[in-house]
């Protein structure tokens, strides 16, 4: 059984091919950010030109022609609305011409599950970082088995938060990698840290940061910045994981890219004999692979739906997600 | 640590700290001690310790001259609270329905923590201690705050309702009974339950 996937939330429209859980095919194409940042219908027209040829690369990466999918998947949210909109009606058309059974997808479920499979750990707990998502996840078992929430952002994403410090400080895009570099011989200034049992706010920290540019140097401000957002994430987690008493944390989503946040991480978890997993780069930024992986799960599981429920929900929230597999 | 300190034994560990088991000056008391985050950055984790640590005892002391039963801080270094020991059972240990004393009991303490300024942060069964004679102690002070804020202090009150679910309402009234603002603190509570955030985001936590 062969599922395609489709991601369009925000600036990455990707498609991935998944066969009995192996990922063929994981292409994309990424719509190029300027200084002010996404217009989502410009992103949605990239992506609605761009659409069918990343299609078209991942049939021929995977080896295989579109009679050969059992199954579409695609994101039905959370995510920019015109951008998701373009991908389901991908999806919407694949499944009608070629007669396919339509899944919709949650985002967050598929960065979990992305990097649970390809750890293959057992019962861990999830930090999912990400421009627009920063949440503490754990499996919750019982008759509506699904990704509990217990912890979360108040306001933004951790890289959104990043994202305007790096546009306020006129650095350039990719603004995570490069706020990293910048970072790098940095040294500590003192800067609001708001972590509430294991919620956390990013906008009083963003605030103060911008406020600071010009007066320290910018290596400083950025390495800050950096380290108080991530020791928040990482204090959330460590009381989440003493709560859960589990062992292993998955490390997933676009900010799981950062090698700092990763370091720190694996750091608290070593005090408590604890595990960090994180996937490989491909599978942390938004990427069709993850798309593909849980629909092909749903699939398997058993879900069917016609294209009435096939539809897009922009706050869609992981909690709301019955985990049928 | 002081010399007074003989024999000490570690009992448990929490996310943020350590608690051990000792006596000073004959005194049996517990010492709560905020590890070192290796992960932050020094400077930090040092101001984050030393600002907690004393913000709890802080809280802890306003809240014992305020009559609540607390357990008497004895002694407060840079990042521990050296506190009196209580003998007693956690309110989540209890099986079966909870005693109506009990209940009562914690409304009236929530009052009167609010009555003097302070939300406690973490108000739940397993911050209750129950004595051999029925009496009731609050422990864990490490998320309280000084504070007026009617937000904090109805976030409190959500936390107990999480937490004792169908007996609540015993609570409540208790807690009516005594707070100066209650009724502020309530109409609070219920603009927070109504809230999107709260509304959508499931409220059972994950199994353990």
């Amino acid at each position: 059984m062969a599922v395609i996937g489709i991601e369009s939330s925000a600036h990455t429209f990707g498609v991935g091919i998944v066969e009995h859980g192996k990922v063929l095919a994981n292409c994309k194409s990424m719509y190029k950010i300027s200084d002010k940042g996404m217009i989502p219908s410009k992103v949605a027209d990239f992506h609605s030109k761009n659409g069918w040829r990343v299609i078209k690369e991942a049939l021929g990466v995977a080896g295989l022609r579109i009679e050969d999918i059992d199954a579409v998947g695609y994101t039905k949210g959370p995510g920019i609305g015109a951008c998701l909109r373009t991908g389901q009606l991908a999806a919407r058309a694949i499944s009608v011409k070629y007669n396919l059974p339509i899944i919709p997808v949650n985002h967050a479920v598929a960065h979990v599950e992305i990097t649970k499979h390809l750890s293959s750990t057992a019962d861990p707990i999830a930090l999912y970082v990400s421009g627009g998502n920063s949440q503490i996840l754990a499996l919750s078992d019982g008759d509506f088995k699904h990704y509990c929430v217990l912890g979360e952002t108040f306001d933004i994403g951790v890289g959104n938060m990043v994202d305007v410090f790096a546009r306020s400080a006129g650095l350039k895009p990719a603004w995570g990698s490069t706020v990293a570099k910048v970072a790098e011989n940095g040294s500590y200034v003192p800067m609001p840290y708001t972590v509430k049992g294991m919620d956390f706010t990013f906008t009083g920290l963003l605030t103060y940061a911008t406020k600071l540019i010009g007066k320290e140097k910018i290596e400083d401000i950025a390495s800050s910045l950096q380290d108080t957002a991530f020791s928040m994430l990482c204090e959330a987690t460590e009381r989440a994981l003493l709560l859960t008493k589990r062992s292993e944390i998955l490390l997933c989503g676009g900010v799981a890219q950062s090698t700092r946040l990763k370091s720190m991480l694996e750091s608290m978890a070593s005090t408590h004999k604890a595990k960090v997993h994180v996937a490989p780069n491909e599978f942390n930024a938004d990427n069709g692979g993850m798309i593909a992986l849980v629909a092909e799960k749903m699939f398997g599981a058993g879900y069917r739906s016609g294209l009435d429920s096939a539809n897009t929900d922009q706050h869609y929230r992981i909690d709301k997600v019955e985990i049928i597999w | 640590m002081v010399n007074a300190v003989n024999t000490i034994r570690k009992i448990s560990e929490g996310a943020e700290a350590d608690i051990y088991l000792t006596e000073l000056f004959g005194i049996r008391c517990v010492i709560k001690y905020r590890r070192k985050k290796s992960y932050m950055p020094q400077k930090l984790d040092e101001t984050l310790r030393l600002r907690r640590t004393r913000s709890e005892a802080k809280a802890m002391i306003t809240a014992r001259h305020a009559g609540i039963p607390v357990p008497s801080v004895l002694l407060v270094s840079r990042f521990s609270v050296f506190m009196e020991m209580i003998d007693g059972t956690m309110l989540y240990e209890l099986d079966g329905k909870l005693p109506r004393s009990a209940l009562k009991y914690s409304g009236k303490i929530l009052a009167k923590l609010h009555n003097s300024d302070i939300a406690h942060g973490d108000f739940t069964k397993a911050n209750l201690m129950m004595r051999k004679d029925g009496s009731l102690y609050v422990i864990d002070f490490g998320l309280a705050a000084q504070t007026n804020s009617i937000e904090e202090k109805a976030l409190d009150l959500l936390l107990l309702e999480r937490s004792l679910g169908e007996e609540f309402g015993t609570a409540l009234k208790e807690y009516k009974r005594f707070a100066v603002s209650g009724s502020v603190v309530l109409s609070k509570l219920k603009e927070i339950e109504t809230r999107g955030r709260y509304q959508e985001r499931s409220l059972t936590t994950a199994k353990e």
